[in-house]
């Protein structure tokens, strides 16, 4: 046994070691030299997971379950190799957001929302509150241990030391933590100080691990035989008693060890380079494995050792060298034991003061408490207040919690409740970093339901059994209602309480998360924050200057803001290095830019947290930025407009093509109408000629009935010529009009184009003759099928070969009619020696009644119908009809028809 | 040189395999009570600590070498 002045003196000399250390860490950190740049710092603070939990409670709970303690240190093993996916990203966003807290990055993820701070730090307090008390338990009964004092509970108040130990560790956190506002929030010397305890809880721990295995038995292969040995501990090697929630426990620590405030301050928010998290990946695992080596060596010694009870195996690793008598080896794991619980107390104090100052004092301050904070000139001192007295209350609540509950239970049994709540931030947080669809309304419901069944399941049940409550709520359910028994809910039954509550606790959070996110409709700033931190590493994704844009604001007015906050120096400091960044003239720096209140905002986030930081430079601002969902609305409306008007270029462009098309088209149909107009009155103006003459006649023959009969028979013939022509005329309009149509009958066959010109020839050779015209047909011996119409092509060749007849106006003259072999074609020429035509003249000729107008002076002797109806019949078998002629020379019209396919395979 | 992330994807690898080997079928077939033992220790905590060990062992070659190579996985843009 050692005297309460050893021990004290002891304490006091390392708890003042500690100090120096961080006032040392502290002092270099200002000096721009920094203890943190090593890696091996960063991962050794993380250590702070290793809490009087690790130092006593694992020995219990090895002692009664064998390797039943080990998932708590596999699971962080396992969520470190993850670390550059999920704590990596945690960082990044963390460090961009300048988030100071677990509350501040679900408050900030989720639209930086007020209410959502709030909650996650009532959570954070009164889950991890059992968490704080078993380290006064620990630091209590291992006093006790090590001074010899009975275990009894103390009369009053004064006597108790626990009560002592709970307000030492405040004033010690008070001066760790809280001597001044930083604005990244960040402690150097805390994490050095926390580095150098997680060093000292190793070399305690391991030493008397040595002393254990080597001091009292003959090495580990001694202690397992003896164990194997004895029937009652011989199932302490095997997984029999561990088996129960390896999985569910596993699970937890995985999620924990970054989601436990104080993990949460010492990966993320104290990290000074992103790198070392490198190394951590593998030292901090490797931290663990270590100090869990003698676990299972003391805790089988121990209960090797007093075999006959009465010792609690919390304590094993201090009674096992008192009772060998080595005092001072006893002395060494106090402290040790003491660094474990000072460590995790400062750390997880100082993060949950800040939560609670950051975002549930000071937004309400802010809310209703303007005009008094307005007043005030300096903030820093308000701010540091309010963590102080935080600190404390939060000191005597572990206390209280500890008297009042916490006594009966094992350290890992209380430890394991706080584990459940800080698992409640899992899914906000996962989700929010992966899923953009997560809202702030889904948040608040998930961990408002996960925490009242956390707090259900586990806390409710434990008040019971310290008769704080009936334990007939937990026996027979409240109300008597079997179903609703707090350990187990709707009939699973389950020997795990913790399982039991993490299943139902979880079932509770992520399904209200999930769907009432599914179905939300989030608000502007939510969706930015969410696209901000699931799309952290995609840099240009997102605009970063969400938040006051066409802000007119003095430079002035946000240096006296910041200043309020964070103090004088620190804001010149802050804003001459901005300054430098952005190239910006300190001398004439009169309006802030927006990327300078963004700035602001986020300095002051650092220091107040991101929410209550929004407030601050809204006040600021207020009246003279848009506000984000004007802005939203704008962005919206002007895409809207874009889309708009694009959509209507498109349609004025179609509309001019479809208005370019109609001209075309209307143009096509007025040249039609004006056609048809010529050839109606062309039509007209051939039918009056016939019927002019026929009509001259018949009246003479009728005014004149005395008429010789040769002159009467004269007259008569003229008239039947005219009707003839007449008939003629009718018969090729009618045929024109039916070919343009469409509506000719075809009958296209296999036809031998020798055989049509000789038929043609043949059927005006006698009037040829009569006028002296001689016909050269000149004809090749081969055949010439071709694919057409006979009867068409009879009538195109009587054509041609009538108008070159008539060229010569009965005066005689010569027509050579020819065949020639084209390839494809066969081509056909009539050719005159007539006046021939002009070059203009060449296609006008094919058009309707052309020749009539040309020949327009003389005496008609066709219809101009013949040439058009032509080139119809040709242009629908396939061919081509044109005339070649040089004026004063003749003409020779051309006509090609397809070979049928039988001629062109031969 | 080796392409970028691959050493993140290794350890992703790595943790999957850790919670195959950590597993309680796993870990039930080294599960022999205290009467077998390897250097005086039940093979069942040999095995146990010998994954964690080694799941240990290879992360920090698979990270010191990447650094070696002068390749630095996370570099976070200021501002």
């Amino acid at each position: 046994m050692l005297s309460n002045t050893a021990i004290f003196i002891a304490s006091a000399i390392y708890l003042g070691l500690l100090f120096a250390i961080a006032y040392w860490g502290d002092r270099r950190a200002e000096q721009g030299r920094s203890l943190l740049k090593h890696p091996a710092i960063y991962s050794l603070s993380i250590a702070v997971y290793c809490t009087t939990w690790t130092f006593y409670g694992s020995v219990g709970r090895a002692a009664s379950t064998g390797l039943g303690f080990l998932p708590i240190y596999l699971g962080p093993t396992l969520t470190f190799l993850l670390g550059w996916f999920v704590i990596g990203k945690i960082v990044r966003i963390s460090r961009k957001h300048r988030i100071t807290s677990i509350a501040d990055f679900v408050s900030s993820r989720y639209g930086k929302s007020h209410v959502l701070g709030g909650l996650v730090s009532i959570i954070a307090v009164v889950g991890i509150m059992p968490y704080i008390s078993i380290q006064l338990k620990a630091v209590w009964t291992s006093y006790n241990v090590i001074s010899g004092a009975s275990q009894i509970h103390p009369q009053t108040l004064s006597d108790d030391k626990a009560l002592y130990v709970a307000l030492l560790m405040a004033a010690f956190t008070i001066l760790f933590g809280t001597r001044h506002i930083d604005a990244t929030e960040q402690h150097e010397g805390m994490v050095t100080a926390i580095a150098f305890e997680s060093v000292i809880k190793l070399l305690a721990f391991l030493s008397v691990g040595v002393f254990v295995c080597y001091g009292m038995f003959d090495g580990l292969g001694d202690i397992y035989a003896r164990a194997a040995a004895n029937k009652d501990l011989s199932v302490l090697l095997t997984m029999e008693n561990a088996e129960g929630n390896w999985l569910s426990l596993g699970i937890l620590a995985m999620v924990v060890t970054i989601f436990l405030p104080r993990q949460f301050q010492v990966i993320v928010v104290e990290n000074t380079d992103e790198r070392h998290l490198n190394h951590a990946i593998w030292m901090f695992p490797l931290y663990l494995l270590v100090i869990n080596l003698f676990v299972l060596p003391i805790a089988l010694g121990g209960l090797l050792y007093f075999s006959e009870g009465g010792v609690d195996a919390d304590i094993f690793v201090l009674a096992l060298p008192l009772a060998e008598g080595h005092p001072w080896l006893a002395l060494f794991v106090f402290i040790g034991g003491l660094s474990a619980a000072t460590g995790m107390v400062i750390v997880a104090a100082i993060a949950l003061s800040t939560m609670i100052c950051n975002d549930l004092v000071m937004p309400i301050l802010l809310r209703y408490f303007k005009k008094q904070l307005a007043a005030r000139r300096d903030m820093s001192m308000l701010l540091l207040t309010i963590r102080r007295v935080v600190i404390i209350v939060i000191m005597v609540l572990a206390y209280l919690y500890f008297r009042l509950i916490g006594e009966s239970y094992a350290l890992v049994t209380i430890g394991l409740v706080s584990f459940a709540a800080a698992a409640q931030f899992a899914p906000v947080i996962l989700g929010g970093i992966y899923w953009k669809g997560g809202t702030q309304r889904g948040a608040i419901a998930g961990l408002l339901s996960g925490f009242i069944v956390w707090g259900y399941t586990l806390v409710l049940p434990s008040f019971a059994l310290s008769d704080w409550l009936p334990i007939s709520f937990v026996n027979q359910g409240p109300l008597g209602i079997e179903m609703l028994k707090p350990y187990a809910l709707f009939g699973l039954t389950q020997n795990d309480h913790i399982s039991h509550s993490l299943f139902w606790s979880m079932i509770a959070n992520i399904g209200m998360y999930i769907l009432v996110s599914l179905f939300d409709n989030p608000s502007a700033i939510e969706r930015i924050q969410a696209t901000l931190f699931v799309e952290v590493d995609r840099h240009a994704a997102v605009n970063q200057s969400v938040g006051f844009w066409g802000a007119q604001v003095p430079v002035k007015d946000l240096r006296n803001l910041s200043a309020r906050y964070i103090g004088r120096e620190a804001t010149i400091k802050a804003f001459h290095e901005h300054a430098l960044r952005r190239d910006i003239d300190e001398v004439h720096w009169d309006q802030a830019e927006p990327v300078t209140v963004r700035f602001c905002e986020r300095l002051l986030a650092g220091a107040i947290g991101s929410a209550s930081a929004r407030v601050l430079v809204a006040s600021v601002v207020k009246g003279k930025g848009a506000s984000l969902d004007e802005m939203l609305e704008v962005l919206d409306e002007a895409s809207h407009v874009i889309e708009y008007s694009h959509q209507l270029e498109q349609k004025s462009n179609a509309l001019v093509e479809a208005t370019s098309e109609l001209k075309e088209a209307n143009e096509q149909l007025r040249a039609l109408d004006r056609l048809k107009d010529e050839f109606l009155a062309h039509v007209a103006h051939e039918l009056r000629t016939p019927l002019t003459s026929i009509r001259g006649f018949t009246e003479i023959l009728h005014d004149n009935p005395d008429l010789g009969f040769d002159q009467r028979q004269k007259f008569l013939g003229v008239m039947v010529e005219e009707s003839q022509r007449l008939t003629r005329l009718i018969n090729q309009v009618l045929d024109l009009a039916r070919i343009e149509s469409g509506r000719e009958t075809w009958v296209i066959n296999e036809v031998e184009m020798r055989d049509v010109i000789i038929h043609g020839v043949e059927t005006l050779h006698k009037e040829c003759e009569k006028d002296g015209i001689s016909l050269n047909v000149d004809l090749p011996k081969y055949m010439s099928l071709v694919l057409g119409d006979k009867d068409k092509l009879t009538q195109v060749m009587i054509n041609l070969i009538s108008n070159a007849q008539k060229i010569y106006k009965g005066k005689g003259g010569t027509v050579n009619i020819g065949l020639s072999d084209q390839g494809d074609y066969v081509c056909v020429s009539v050719q005159d020696f007539g006046p021939g035509l002009h070059e203009d003249e060449l296609e006008m000729v094919f058009e309707k009644f052309y020749q009539a107008k040309q020949v327009g002076t003389g005496n008609p002797t066709g219809s101009g119908l013949g040439l058009a109806i032509c080139q119809r019949i040709i242009d629908h078998l396939g061919g081509k009809i044109w005339v070649e002629s040089t004026y004063g020379e003749g003409a020779t019209f051309y006509f090609t028809v397809p070979f049928s396919a039988r001629a062109l395979k031969t | 040189m080796q392409r970028p992330g691959l050493t993140r994807e290794r350890l992703t690898g790595l943790c999957l395999f850790g919670v195959l080997l950590f597993s309680p079928s796993l870990i039930a077939i080294f599960d022999r009570g205290g009467e077998t033992t390897l250097f005086g220790v039940p093979v069942l905590f040999v095995y146990v600590f010998g994954v964690w060990a080694g799941l240990v062992l290879v992360s920090a070659i698979l990270i010191i070498r990447r650094q070696k190579e002068g390749l630095e996985p996370l570099v976070l843009e200021d501002d």
